[in-house]
């Protein structure tokens, strides 16, 4: 129990490994998708993702997924590291750890097919805006 | 002083990436609920919260300057 709780203090302070769970998450939801929906049709129909439908209309899935991937480790790579050692460190940690499960509950919504499921889903993702806007707004009043 | 300046700019451009970021999540995972219920009504919750939290946290500031 001691070794897993020190693994996970180590995991916390790692700014280089945290963003690999964005990246691995954006992974694990589009492969949800695209293995539960029977057909692409029926993505085009249902899915809620503007970026993926301009993606599968365009036939670029594999370039747009690997774009995300990238933008996604150099945002959180570069989040954490000029965060590191501030307070607000956790916060970072927090919102990128957020955004990484409304991915994979967002993948999962393909096996669920609930509308309230979907409807949660969207609430989290919107949470993680508001928090990080409120955390921005905080610090431009704080400085004046 | 100059490196007071650089340390808060560091945080603010780390929390402006991050607002970025979640807007960018935000938009490739579910841009809109299946509700149309949720699409108008958290937004709106939630702008009216947060900026019900900043109000009250500049109404505070002045106060504190005040006392």
């Amino acid at each position: 129990m001691h070794q897993i709780l020190q693994s996970l203090r180590s995991i916390y302070h790692n700014y280089r490994v945290i963003p690999f769970f964005l990246c691995v998450s954006v992974v694990i939801d589009y492969s949800l998708t695209f293995y539960f929906a029977d057909s692409m049709e029926m993505i085009l129909a249902h899915e809620f993702s503007p970026t993926l439908l301009f993606a599968i209309r365009n036939d670029i899935v594999l370039p747009y997924l690997a774009a995300t991937v990238v933008f996604y480790y150099l945002m959180g790579y570069t989040i954490l590291k000029f965060l590191f050692e501030e307070d607000i460190y956790p916060i970072g940690v927090f919102i990128i750890l957020l955004m990484s499960v409304t991915h994979v509950l967002g993948g999962l919504s393909w096996f669920v097919l609930s509308e309230a499921y979907s409807n949660m889903v969207f609430m989290l993702s919107m949470t993680s805006i508001i928090i990080a806007i409120s955390v921005f707004g905080y610090e431009v009043l704080k400085r004046e | 002083m100059l490196t007071d300046e650089f340390h808060a700019m560091k945080r603010m451009l780390s929390l402006l990436a991050a607002v970025i970021l979640s807007l960018y999540t935000f938009y490739s995972t579910c841009w809109y609920a299946p509700s149309s219920f949720f699409n108008m009504a958290v937004p709106f919750a939630f702008v009216t919260l947060s900026g019900y939290a900043l109000l009250a946290y500049l109404l505070s500031s002045r106060l504190s300057e005040k006392l």
